[in-house]
């Protein structure tokens, strides 16, 4: 649903080419699948952002793997609030640019960088660095939806308390959606990253909190939309009083990039401590059940998982 | 009755000073009830756990710095101090009351109301304006700075900011993540918890207090089975110990109303040493 070949359609494509190649050489055809999750970490992370992040997505293949020429995209970043960027409860600007640079670069025909925010947008815009970062980038489109019109009522099949709800038009006609979150905790639901992020994507949040099981309505969101791929913001974790914050913040100096959404999620949840311990990935309620619905893993293969360090 | 919107207009009405001039008053936000959701999103759940009445907002913006002063107002005292308790991190100041200076954000409590005056500007350099700001809101809001008596049960020398007073399962969402909250907490109880430096692991002492001595025995033997630990039945009362799946040593006893639990202990000599010295 989220695109116009789904992430599903899209992994078993991509397994099939690695399989095909590897098949040919001879070898083991397993050892040769592409990560699900990479994660590039260490002082040069922060001193050159589009360096790291373009080493974070070698593995994956690169961004020419998710965007061919005239691609319509994606890019959700949490803009929730009205803080500078010292304060990490957005996505890095500087990381916003370089993807979108990139997905220009592969040939994408516009780049919309999209939320939904929790406050006025008008006072997000003006603060987050977001539209400094992509000013002059032609094709590339920053804006925070004000209008209701903006969003098209839809079905959740899978959902098991949510059955519906009102979608950005955008978010489901796009050809590739690339969520970019940032690492953060949550009061309510423990930590916020590329799952908990959907929620900026949809017009009736406060139903979420008030009608539903937050974790459950969270997993039912994500059962339509599945970005294809995630890349999160994990250069300092907001680790006590998110996700406005200003909590406190921990340097890890960390880009993880990722097909599977639950799993990038879950090495995020364990990047840094969160409210002044060690939480384990299963122990976030939301990620636990989206495992359950077999949306993703919170533990892939090691030979699924790449770390590098810069 | 003070509500938090009379108290920031009390404020802009007051005469000139600093840091109220009449002209940088701006646009006061109410946000009520549940209407907290529109301002904060997720974060609200915490809030309205703690009795969340209204928030009054207001903007302040001198040259070259900006700040948001956010003042709530909860269901009493101790729900402002349980906010508070979620958010005081830094170190501390004197406004007039107790306060905690984090970067880009002061807070404290006063009476029902917890105060947060956030930096939208560079955090360091908005450290005095934010000290300035919560003294001129620290004198009109009207009531006392004082924990709830809970506090004083739970050992001293507790890791800086650990510190945890809880009133329902929605409040201790952030403390327990396995489902241990729905367990031991109800609407009645009330509930410290704390963390103090260990071993391998830091030790957690939390002592709840309930209505009724039936409820706090329930308690016990809940979470007793949920840990899987060897629980004893004493007249009246329940305990139980043992080695928890992560490997640390727990204690807990319920007797009069009380249950006292610690947990994170490296043995099971050390755990019950600890739960000894929760009163």
């Amino acid at each position: 649903m989220a695109g116009k070949y789904d992430r599903r359609e899209f992994l078993k494509k991509s397994a099939l080419a690695s399989a095909a190649l590897v098949v040919g050489g001879g070898l083991d055809v397993r050892a040769a699948q592409k990560p699900v999750l990479v994660k590039v970490s260490g002082p040069g992370v922060p001193r050159d952002i589009a360096k790291a992040v373009k080493k974070v997505l070698e593995p994956l293949g690169g961004m020419r793997a998710f965007v061919k020429k005239g691609h319509k995209v994606l890019l959700k970043p949490n803009v929730g609030f009205p803080t500078p960027p010292e304060h990490h409860a957005t996505t890095s600007p500087a990381m916003l640019k370089t993807v979108a640079q990139m997905a220009l670069d592969c040939g994408a025909s516009k780049v919309l960088i999209l939320d939904n925010p929790t406050r006025r947008p008008e006072a997000c815009m003006k603060v987050v660095g977001i539209k400094e970062a992509v000013a002059g980038m032609k094709n590339v489109h920053f804006f925070l939806p004000t209008s209701d019109k903006m969003y098209v009522q839809t079905k959740v099949p899978r959902g098991k308390v949510l059955k519906r709800t009102e979608i950005l038009k955008d978010a489901l006609s796009v050809d590739v959606h690339i969520a970019m979150p940032i690492a953060k905790s949550h009061n309510a639901a423990g930590f916020t990253g590329a799952l908990k992020g959907m929620m900026g994507l949809i017009l009736d949040r406060e139903s979420f909190h008030s009608r539903f099981d937050l974790n459950q309505a969270i997993v039912d969101l994500n059962t339509v939309l599945k970005p294809h791929l995630v890349i999160m913001d994990g250069l300092k974790v907001m680790a006590t009083d998110g996700p406005a914050g200003p909590g406190e913040l921990i340097t890890r100096n960390a880009i993880l990039a990722g097909t599977d959404a639950v799993a990038v999620d879950a090495a995020s949840v364990e990047l840094a401590p969160l409210y002044g311990r060690k939480i384990k990935s299963r122990q976030i309620k939301h990620l636990k059940l989206a495992e359950e619905m077999s949306l993703g893993v919170l533990k892939p293969p090691a030979d699924r998982v790449v770390t590098l360090e810069m | 009755m003070r509500t938090a919107i009379t108290l920031v207009s009390v404020l802009l009405m007051a005469p000139a000073s600093d840091y109220f001039p009449d002209e940088s008053a701006g646009k006061i936000e109410v946000f009520k009830g549940q209407k907290l959701f529109d301002y904060m999103n997720g974060g609200a759940e915490l809030y309205l756990a703690y009795g969340f009445v209204e928030i009054a907002v207001w903007n302040y913006a001198t040259a070259g710095n900006q700040a948001t002063v956010e003042i709530y107002e909860m269901g009493g005292l101790a729900e402002a101090y349980g906010i508070f308790s979620h958010t005081s991190r830094g170190d501390p100041v004197d406004v007039g009351v107790p306060a905690m200076l984090a970067r880009g954000m002061l807070s404290f409590y006063k009476g029902k109301f917890y105060v947060r005056v956030v930096a939208k500007s560079d955090p360091v350099k908005a450290r005095d304006l934010l000290i300035a700001l919560g003294k001129q809101v620290a004198a009109t809001v009207p009531g006392e700075s004082k924990p709830p008596k809970e506090v004083g049960f739970l050992p001293e020398g507790s890791i800086k900011g650990s510190l945890r007073y809880l009133v329902n399962p929605e409040t201790a969402r952030t403390i327990w993540f396995d489902g241990e909250g729905k367990l031991i907490l109800t609407k009645q109880a009330k509930a410290v918890t704390a963390f103090y430096p260990g071993g391998d692991a830091d030790i957690q002492a939390t002592r709840i207090s309930y209505p009724d001595k039936a409820a706090a025995v329930k308690a016990c033997r809940a979470l007793g089975k949920k840990l899987a630990l060897k629980t004893a039945e004493a007249r009246g009362g329940c305990s139980a110990s043992g080695k928890a799946e992560d490997g640390v040593f727990t204690a807990l006893a319920a007797k009069d109303g009380v249950l006292r639990w610690v947990t994170g202990a490296p043995d099971q000599k050390s755990a019950s040493a600890w739960l000894a010295k929760v009163k």
